[in-house]
């Protein structure tokens, strides 16, 4: 699971172009959106399709979102038991 | 009412930035080259501010520039407090707008590109940074020259609609589009710069300016002391 988080951390970062930002910087267990990252709405989007598209994860349920972004440890267990990639 | 006071400027172009209250910087001859590569990375925000906008490096060319160029206004902005916010208007003239976006939105749809397919989002963007909320609207034109951002400025404030207006000149055309306009005969400006002013109202102390019919970028240039030949 710490080399999934850790993976994951290095696609946000790229994915959303975060400068200055270190994966150690992002912890593992706070809310991805609405926190220090500075993401938003649209960035929470784009990491649907990061997921759809690294993953082979469609999400298509908000709640299922709402639940798999609630921090990258959720999202690293929520990636775990979905992925087809 | 009073002649219109120029309050503050700032420009950027592939030679460098500058702004009213700091003059003219060119770029590092590596960052000269990438541009004209059409690279974006090498242009951070870091070069014209200390400040931390967390979204800059995921904005396209067009809304990089127009924030860029709003940003060296810094001065100026620090001096308007939150009543005249409210009455600040925002206008953007440009010529192919976020044309170069579009097309990666097309070859290569994702969410965080689409944010960037309207030419009016730069004008959000500088909204929410700088607190504007006063009216505000994206022109069209062939030669964005800031021409017609001026006029719709200097009608805002003679109509009292708006105490500051902001008004922004801005294209940002990749290398290759501009090659492909020359090419097809479209006539694609080879353009990547953004000019901005911020005029209010003038009084005995700013003294005030004919603004009627100039051209924006080259008003710019020259408040910022950008040499004519670079």
């Amino acid at each position: 699971m710490e080399a999934l988080i850790a993976e994951l951390k290095d696609k946000l970062i790229a994915g959303f172009k975060l400068e200055n930002v270190k994966p150690e910087d992002i912890p593992a267990n706070s809310p991805i959106f609405g926190t220090g990252l500075g993401l938003d709405s649209i960035d929470a989007l784009e990491l649907v399709a990061i997921l759809e598209q690294d993953y082979g994860i469609l999400i298509q349920d908000r709640k299922v979102a709402d639940e798999a972004f609630a921090s990258l440890e959720a999202l690293a267990g929520f990636v775990e038991a979905n992925r087809k990639a | 009412m009073n002649a219109p006071a120029l309050l503050a400027a700032g420009l950027v172009d592939p030679f460098g930035f500058g702004a009213s209250a700091s003059g003219w910087t060119e770029w590092p001859t590596g960052i000269r080259e990438a541009i004209r590569r059409g690279e974006v990375d090498p242009v951070r925000w870091s070069l014209v501010s200390d400040s931390d906008p967390a979204r800059f490096a995921r904005m396209d060319w067009m809304c990089r520039l127009g924030m860029m160029a709003a940003e060296l206004l810094a001065p100026a902005w620090a001096g308007l407090d939150d009543a005249v916010r409210e009455r600040t208007a925002v206008c953007v003239e440009t010529s192919v707008g976020c044309l170069d976006t579009d097309v990666r939105f097309a070859r290569a749809p994702r969410p965080s590109l689409f944010a960037y397919t309207l030419p009016s989002t730069v004008m959000g963007e500088i909204c929410i940074r700088h607190r504007l909320q006063g009216p505000m609207v994206c022109l069209v034109s062939m030669r964005a020259e800031g021409r017609q951002a001026l006029g719709q400025a200097l009608d805002w404030l003679a109509g009292a609609e708006a105490d500051v207006c902001l008004c922004l000149a801005c294209d940002a055309v990749d290398p290759g589009h501009a090659e492909a306009g020359r090419l097809s005969g479209i006539g694609l400006p080879e353009a990547w710069r953004a000019a901005a002013v911020l005029l209010g109202r003038g009084d005995a102390r700013t003294g005030g300016a004919d603004l009627d019919g100039v051209d924006l970028m080259e008003l710019a240039a020259r408040a910022c002391g950008r040499p004519e030949t670079t």
